[in-house]
């Protein structure tokens, strides 16, 4: 008799394989619960996305996705975080070009919702911190590159409206939940790659430095967005 | 502290609006834990906590798991437990998937000694870190195993003896596999540790189609079907009343009609000895 921890992976294995001509209704049932159900869990994470798709097409490659990139985690909001990119390199993307930049604002707005935020930073608090200061990015907050401007399409998807093509600038957004929902904002140049390096842990000294004469317009503009919720001391 | 001797309705998130705002007449709530671990839907919790008692019931934990339990999982489920004080806590006897990969599903465990054990392992384990017993609900399944050498009842049982957890007394579970394993509804009833039953839960199903013709399906999409109604109110006179939920996951209907329901099942309660005075409105 196999030990259960064998059992399981083996049954795991045939969930996720093809299917078998000849299994047994019961494993059928299964199998058809666990592309249904991650189905769903994209659908509801990548609204535009499906409405772009149609049911169809998103249904079969969300099935590909949930086949070849399951769920590591029980909570489930946190499922999708890859289906961009898994979109990005599927043959639909060709055919679609707004598809992966579409899905990526898609994963940003859901993750930015469901979210444990944290208020933005008080700059007084700046007051006697150190040169080595390190920032933490507010918990909602994505910074986005988007090969195209996918904004109006994605708004006119969920609303509805027609939509216009997406547009073929590259925009650099910082996306997060704010008082009001969800909020968008371009981003320009050094202030979008200040605001990457802050938000990697870099300390403010370096990232300044980096960012050479616009530092000081470029740091304003992302304590005015609310970007960072805390700083701490890398040294300490 | 414990859920009212009365019917609840499952509370999910398109109905949080509506029910927040007409704060309906009804005994208390069940919501599903992982629609709450974070964000905007955990403040709407507590919001809806600060006027009914709710129960927290989870689909993620795989008690059933021979690699045991995540700890991450079951920290966010503490933290959770401890923001929101739940009149119960809930699980059910299945496994969710294997090396670190969770399949949104619940999934069938053989029943023998070995995953006897291993059950009675992580249900310990997770009365330990919840700091209370939980419930453990029956599953409704596809298949059995060949090796499985102890029924579902017996193992329930010795589940409930060997760990101090209570159970979930699925009645459209119970119905849905004994349908589709050929087993007496009746006498799995009689097979359970009624002692240790904390709570019932009613559901619709749905008659399998295609590869899945002849087998049942615990759809939770539809209301809860007259077969189940009866084998309930068997359940009231075998075992007693307990807490009832009403279960209803997909093609949500109007919040007033799991209300109805609800009352209906209060109506069979209250018959039976539940608490008179939690009558649904």
């Amino acid at each position: 008799m196999p030990s259960l921890r064998e059992r399981q992976a083996a049954f795991q294995a045939e969930l996720l394989a093809a299917a078998a001509p000849g299994a047994a209704p019961g494993l059928a049932v299964y199998r058809n619960n666990l592309r249904g159900n991650l189905a769903l869990v994209l659908r509801l994470a990548f609204p535009a996305t499906q409405k772009l798709l149609g049911d169809a097409a998103f249904n079969a490659l969300a099935a590909d996705f949930c086949l070849t990139h399951p769920p590591r985690d029980a909570d489930l909001h946190r499922y999708g975080a890859t289906f961009p990119a898994f979109l990005a390199d599927s043959a639909t993307q060709a055919r679609l070009p707004a598809l992966a930049d579409l899905a990526w604002l898609d994963w940003s707005v859901h993750r930015a919702l469901h979210a444990q935020d944290a208020p933005p930073l008080d700059p007084a608090s700046l007051a006697n911190a150190p040169e080595t200061l390190v920032f933490l990015p507010r918990p909602s907050l994505s910074l986005l590159t988007l090969r195209r401007d996918v904004r109006p399409l994605w708004a006119a998807l969920l609303s509805g409206d027609d939509h216009p093509p997406a547009d073929d600038n590259i925009e650099q957004i910082a996306l997060l939940h704010g008082p009001e929902g969800i909020e968008m904002h371009e981003l320009d140049q050094t202030a979008f790659s200040l605001a990457v390096m802050l938000a990697s842990a870099v300390s403010l000294e370096d990232a300044a430095s980096h960012a050479g004469e616009d530092a000081a317009s470029a740091l304003a503009q992302c304590f005015t967005l609310g970007l960072f919720s805390f700083w701490r001391d890398a040294q300490s | 502290m414990g859920a009212p001797l009365a019917a609840g309705i499952g509370l999910r998130l398109p109905h949080h609006q509506e029910f927040l705002a007409s704060r309906p007449e009804i005994a208390w709530v069940e919501v599903h834990s992982e629609n709450y671990l974070s964000g905007p839907a955990a403040a709407a919790l507590e919001r809806v906590r600060a006027d009914y008692p709710v129960s927290l019931h989870g689909v993620g934990l795989s008690l059933g798991s021979a690699e045991g339990l995540d700890a991450a999982h079951l920290a966010r489920l503490r933290a959770l437990a401890q923001r929101i004080e739940p009149a119960l806590l809930s699980e059910h006897l299945a496994w969710t998937g294997a090396g670190g990969t969770h399949l949104a599903d619940l999934l069938p465990l053989p029943l023998h000694e070995e995953s006897l054990e291993v059950v009675c392992r992580n249900v310990l384990r997770a009365q330990e870190a919840l700091g209370r017993p939980i419930l453990v609900e029956n599953p409704s399944t596809y298949l059995q195993f060949a090796e499985s050498s102890i029924p579902e009842p017996e193992f329930l049982t010795a589940l409930c003896q060997r760990t101090g957890c209570g159970m979930i007394c699925d009645i459209n579970n119970i119905f849905v596999s004994a349908h589709n394993h050929g087993w007496d509804a009746r006498a799995y009833l009689r097979a359970l540790p009624a002692a240790a039953v904390g709570e019932y839960h009613l559901a619709g199903h749905a008659p399998g189609e295609d590869e899945a013709e002849g087998l049942l399906l615990d759809t939770h999409d539809r209301p809860v079907a007259g077969d189940v109604w009866a084998l309930f109110q068997t359940a009231l006179e075998m075992i007693g009343p307990r807490p009832v939920m009403i279960e209803r996951d997909a093609r949500l209907p109007p919040l007033s009609a799991l209300l109805a329901e609800a009352a209906q099942a209060q109506s069979m309660l209250a018959a039976c000895g539940g608490d008179q005075h939690a009558l649904v409105a």
